[in-house]
């Protein structure tokens, strides 16, 4: 089993529902992935800043780390986990 | 009218955090807290690792003996802190009588909640299917009519078990087990008790009170009251308990670390962080402790009460720098630092003697510090020294810039 720290800006297409956000598809490296299962879900603060961290699985065995800040609006792939 | 107390605890709780954020992890031998090069120690081993005799407190390079197949992964206290608010959120919705008194512990008082539900059980199934549903995690339940009686009954049947032990099914359920088995019989008080013939929980709670006294004190009185039953069965709840008696941090390298200068910047943030934890409490603080731990696990501690109460990292860090250079070994390698303070008291009791203190420019300094991480995050600012030490994980990942302030140790030092 490995980690890639990645960082990188991502497209995504989530849903707002009763306080509740859900990715439902992103585009990364130009190809859109369509999330299969959340896996789990947590907060971070960091000064203002509130980070929705997302850990969620596609079509494959790898977990994707998403993160959605809540100030810039921003989403960020955080983190791919292979399976070695 | 007895009690009904809960006594809840989450199961394997750090490896199931990990588990649950990665799949892949699930059904295999995890250690979490420390590298696959043996580094630190083992916060939580998975059931699976358990197997093997590994167990919380065990340092890594002995855990990866008895488990060599066991995979690593270093601790994540933001999603381990997030999970554990979330389980308060749902505990506060059944009753405002929880203690919290871990991350991954509570007890609950549960006595005028119960009468609204058809059992004692389907409340305890309510809360646990609940925290499975919504944090994706597992908890034990215990139910007796003493905290001791919950706890005991809480690791009884793990994971995602609950066990009632009614006063009625005190002696049938405890009688049999072991005396080490309920919490406060350590070691030393276990060889008492055997070398008085008692093995048993049963055997301790009908035993001559008179010689329990003359062997183990009031301690002794205390433990069979447990044994029957009995106990302390009052919930405190977490906004009522007293203000905290120390704050420490400390830091485990991830080498070994000669370079004195390292060690100081790392011990700089260290000062640092108890500083700011103490201003948000509005605390301030008299004694300073320092240890080092090197290599090969032997670990020294020395004090200093201060002649005055500081909340400043400044002075935290001065005291500390004092401490370290009288108790420091350059010759042997650090493997772990750690800056404690203690004594503390509400900043409001002291101020009359800061007001004739001349150290308002360094007030302003640190508030603005405060300010720029309460808006931008703690990572963003903070002194130059601390970039002598490993660069922090988070601030690195994040791809932050680390800004700094000048501020010479040996400034701080001659002040």
């Amino acid at each position: 089993m490995s980690d890639t720290e990645l960082l990188d800006p991502i497209e995504v297409i989530a849903l707002f529902q009763q306080g509740k956000l859900t990715p439902i598809k992103f585009r990364w490296r130009e190809r859109v992935y369509k999330v299969f299962r959340i896996n789990g879900t947590w907060r971070q603060r960091d000064g203002t800043a509130l980070y929705h961290y997302f850990s969620v699985c596609c079509d494959g065995p790898e977990v994707y780390e998403l993160s959605f800040n809540n100030e810039s609006q921003a989403w960020t792939m955080e983190r791919l986990r292979h399976q070695t | 009218m007895s009690k009904t107390i809960f006594h809840l605890d989450l199961d394997q709780f750090f490896a199931a955090v990990e588990m649950r954020d990665n799949p892949n992890l699930r059904g295999k031998p995890l250690l979490v807290g420390g590298t696959s090069s043996g580094r630190g120690v083992v916060t939580t081993a998975s059931y699976e690792a358990r197997k093997f005799g590994v167990h919380s407190g065990m340092p890594m390079h002995e855990a990866l003996q008895r488990c060599p197949q066991a995979i690593c992964v270093r601790s994540d206290s933001s999603r381990y802190v997030d999970a554990s608010q979330r389980v308060r959120d749902i505990l506060i919705d059944y009753t405002d009588k929880v203690e919290f008194i871990s991350i991954d512990e509570a007890a609950l008082d549960m006595t005028d909640v119960v009468w609204h539900w058809p059992s004692v059980s389907a409340l305890a199934f309510e809360i646990q299917s609940r925290i499975e549903r919504e944090v994706g995690i597992t908890a034990s339940i215990g139910a007796g009519a003493s905290r001791c009686v919950a706890k005991l009954a809480s690791g009884m049947r793990k994971p995602k078990g609950f066990v009632h032990i009614p006063p009625s099914k005190v002696a049938e359920i405890m009688g049999p087990l072991a005396v080490q088995e309920m919490n406060g019989v350590g070691p030393a008080t276990r060889h008492v008790l055997n070398g008085l013939g008692i093995r048993t929980l049963g055997e301790l709670a009908i035993y001559p009170t008179d010689v329990l006294r003359n062997k183990l004190g009031s301690r002794g009185p205390e433990l069979q009251l447990l044994a029957r039953g009995g106990g302390n069965s009052t919930i405190q709840r977490s906004e009522d308990l007293p203000a905290e008696k120390s704050m420490s941090h400390e830091t485990t390298f991830f080498e070994n670390q000669t370079n004195t200068d390292a060690i100081l910047g790392r011990m700089m943030l260290l000062s640092e962080k108890v500083a700011r934890r103490m201003r948000i409490a509005h605390l301030t603080g008299r004694v300073v402790t320092v240890k080092i731990r090197y290599k090969g696990f032997e670990t020294v501690h020395q004090q200093k009460r201060l002649a005055r109460f500081v909340h400043m990292e400044t002075d935290v860090f001065a005291a500390a720098k004092m401490i370290f250079e009288q108790i420091y070994d350059p010759s042997r390698p650090v493997r772990l630092i750690g800056v404690d303070i203690s004594q503390l008291v509400p900043m409001g009791r002291v101020l009359q003697e800061e007001l004739f203190t001349p150290q308002q420019d360094r007030d302003s300094l640190t508030h603005a510090c405060d300010d720029i991480k309460e808006r931008y995050g703690n990572n963003v600012i903070g002194y130059a020294g601390h970039m002598l030490g490993p660069k922090d994980s988070y601030s690195a990942r994040r791809g932050r810039e680390f800004g700094s302030i000048s501020f010479r140790y040996a400034g701080m030092n001659g002040r």
